[in-house]
């Protein structure tokens, strides 16, 4: 198979199915109607709720749902071979992923821009909503985890990006000051932030910052010291960060963060069609790849994986993630213009989502078999521990090297910086997030002793306790060990909102048949997804701690799910004109 | 014909420009609102028992807070939601 082929296809695809089945959802099921206010205009209130630009709103969506997932999930799953990725990639797009963000969405703008988790307490029933609560804290520990351990990985395998992420930290202090506080003129800022962002590239390239000699090599014990030194630093990093005020760091490293994710995905989308070279990796290798890791006393283990159920515990937002229906109904519902725009902004956004895991797919099997030196056959058996997300950055940069005549240590270092670039704003983002559903749990328990209260809401504390668990649980394991423990409670949101999309649906919008496009994919999903967590708790091995934190998760989450299945069940169960006072 | 492309192209990079643009502004203007509840509860504490200005003050500064008091009287109805917002304000994955 050619990588242009590939890419191509994915853009006839994903163009195809926008305007015949998107334009089905938008006209049968939404039944989305140009005359109808949206909330922006309802509700228009200046601050809030104010209509924007159809673009304005897609690019926003985008860059909110756009992260380190979609390019973590496919690079793992490349164990089964490129075919069943891709597949799963484009599937899960097109009729789970893309309609539940677009159902999210527009059933967020039929309730005054209310977030879907408040639809669900409204729909099914209280208990649910509390249940989604718990869950996000659960969900935001894993997140910490991951991304801890997947950034550490990155900046010790690659020191030069490591120097330029911590200088890219400093560029977006600096573009902060100049912005808010110097009150420089847009523009001028925007190009001086972007050429000192090229310096701190360049910089990387001739300073890589190495704490130990030879800690490029995983595995080795330098690479493990390195490792532990990063994770120290990214725990600092992470509580320092998440308290910062807004201006300082988080908002101008958003700003440049959009440029990277626009520029990586042109740069390497041009690359990869233009090159046009031919798969190496295998297109199949075994339905049970060693794929999901667990942890024994003697070290990790990956143990044979299913393809189904095990998917959804690898391959998470570049298919289909429950945190977009957040994004879609929490912000983006509120500034939607007209109810034609809901279909660019919340399938088309998925849709790009799933051409940046192409690329991803496209990168590792072009340079894969060279890049981590096993032959097809060897693949299912080991590419879990050769590969990964180091394999789409090695993969890239050889793929821009040889189509734009650029150093391959440059395109490494852009890349690591790209995915690090993201890492790091997910980092501290649910740690902010984590720190305000941990205060807003403990505002639910009786205050009986004020101190002590106080001591546990307090800001800092709240930081520290999920950045340390979280630093923790990345410590002793690799991020292919709670990667799937984040990926199913990800994808178990998807399920809750899938299924309160599908109760709004068939009960609000009365749409017979095509309820069916919705329920569908929302039983298959729920039933995957229990499966997987079932399979996870039977098979994958956990000792200690990680027992604890990640087989307690995902012990807390399929006992929600199951509450889930029951609430959706009774709700389901009630006729239909109880739900017409919902009826917007 | 051209004239139509050029403008439709000219729509979308402003859009794209724009969505940058609001990249930068977002999270500065949630705290911008925040404070503005601040100021409008430190403006209008006598209604919540807070020591507050002179409310002949308070009573010539009430047409101008019309809009903060609207925003905030449909905050205070949606305070059940506030985790839904602020996941969507914050890129998670």
């Amino acid at each position: 198979m050619n990588s242009a082929v590939i890419v191509l296809l994915a853009g006839a695809i994903y163009l195809a199915m926008y305007f015949s089945y998107g334009k089905a959802l938008q006209n049968k099921v939404v039944k989305a109607d140009p005359n109808r206010p949206t909330p922006a205009h309802r509700l228009y209130d200046g601050v809030d709720y104010v209509p924007a630009h159809p673009l304005v709103l897609y690019g926003h969506h985008f860059a909110s749902i756009a992260g380190a997932g979609p390019i973590v999930g496919p690079a793992i799953a490349m164990a089964w071979g490129w075919l069943p990725g891709l597949l799963w990639v484009w599937f899960g797009n097109v009729f789970i992923g893309a309609v539940h963000d677009y159902l999210a969405l527009m059933s967020s703008v039929r309730y005054d821009g209310k977030s879907v988790q408040w639809i669900a307490g409204k729909l099914m029933s209280k208990r649910t909503g509390i249940a989604f609560e718990l869950y996000i804290w659960f969900a935001l520990l894993l997140v910490v985890a991951a991304f801890v351990a997947v950034t550490a990985k990155l900046l010790t395998i690659t020191p030069q990006a490591a120097t330029a992420t911590l200088l890219f930290l400093l560029v977006a202090v600096i573009l902060g000051w100049l912005l808010y506080k110097m009150k420089m003129d847009f523009k001028l800022a925007t190009l001086i932030g972007l050429v000192l962002l090229v310096i701190a590239v360049w910089l990387g390239l001739k300073y890589p910052l190495v704490f130990v000699d030879g800690q490029q090599k995983a595995g080795s014990a330098a690479y493990t010291t390195a490792y532990h030194y990063w994770n120290i630093i990214l725990m600092v990093y992470i509580i320092i960060a998440a308290s910062l005020p807004v201006w300082i760091l988080l908002q101008p490293r958003d700003y440049l963060n959009a440029y990277i994710l626009w520029f990586g995905l042109i740069f390497g989308g041009v690359a990869f069609i233009l090159l046009a070279k031919n798969f190496t990796a295998p297109a199949y290798t075994t339905w049970s790849a060693h794929v999901v890791k667990g942890i024994t006393s003697s070290g990790t283990k990956a143990v044979p994986s299913p393809f189904w159920p095990t998917i959804p515990l690898i391959i998470a937002c570049g298919s289909l993630s429950g945190f977009h229906s957040l994004v879609g109904s929490g912000t983006t519902s509120k500034q939607l213009d007209n109810e034609l725009h809901g279909l660019m902004v919340g399938y088309g956004g998925m849709f790009t989502e799933g051409f940046l895991s192409t690329i991803v797919i496209t990168a590792i099997a072009v340079y894969g078999v060279q890049l981590t030196g096993l032959q097809p056959d060897q693949w299912g058996m080991h590419y879990i521990e050769k590969g990964g997300l180091g394999t789409f950055i090695g993969g890239y940069a050889k793929g821009v090297s040889e189509f734009y005549g650029v150093s391959e240590t440059f395109g490494k270092t852009f890349a690591t910086l790209w995915v690090s670039a993201f890492t790091l704003t997910s980092l501290d983002t649910a740690t902010r997030l984590g720190r305000f559903a941990w205060q807003e749990l403990f505002g639910m328990v009786t205050d009986t002793s004020k101190g002590a209260m106080k001591f546990i809401t307090n800001k800092w504390v709240a930081s520290i306790i999920i950045a340390g668990l979280g630093t923790y649980l990345a410590w002793g394991a690799g991020y292919k060990v709670i990667w799937p423990a984040f990926s199913a409670m990800n994808q178990m949101l998807a399920s809750i909102a899938l299924m309160t999309a599908a109760l709004w649906v068939a009960k609000v919008q009365r749409a017979g048949s095509w309820s069916w496009v919705v329920l569908l994919p929302a039983l298959f999903l729920w039933i995957t997804v229990t499966a997987a967590m079932i399979w996870y708790l039977i098979y994958v091995p956990m000792v200690g701690e990680y027992l604890i934190a990640v087989k307690g998760a995902i012990v807390v989450s399929l006992f929600l799910n199951f509450l889930l299945a029951w609430d959706f069940w009774v709700a389901w169960k009630r006729p239909e004109k109880e739900y017409a006072a919902s009826a917007a | 014909m051209p004239k139509k492309i050029l403008e439709s192209i000219q729509e979308f990079l402003r859009g794209v420009e724009q969505s940058f643009r609001e990249q930068s502004t977002e999270y500065v203007e949630f705290e911008l609102r925040e404070l503005e509840n601040v100021f409008a509860l430190l403006l209008m504490g006598s209604f919540i028992g807070l020591p507050s200005p002179p409310t002949t003050l308070t009573i010539r500064l009430l047409p101008h807070m019309a809009r903060e008091l609207y925003v905030m009287q449909r905050r205070a109805e949606e305070m059940d939601d506030i985790l839904g917002e602020l996941a969507g304000l914050f890129d998670i994955t």
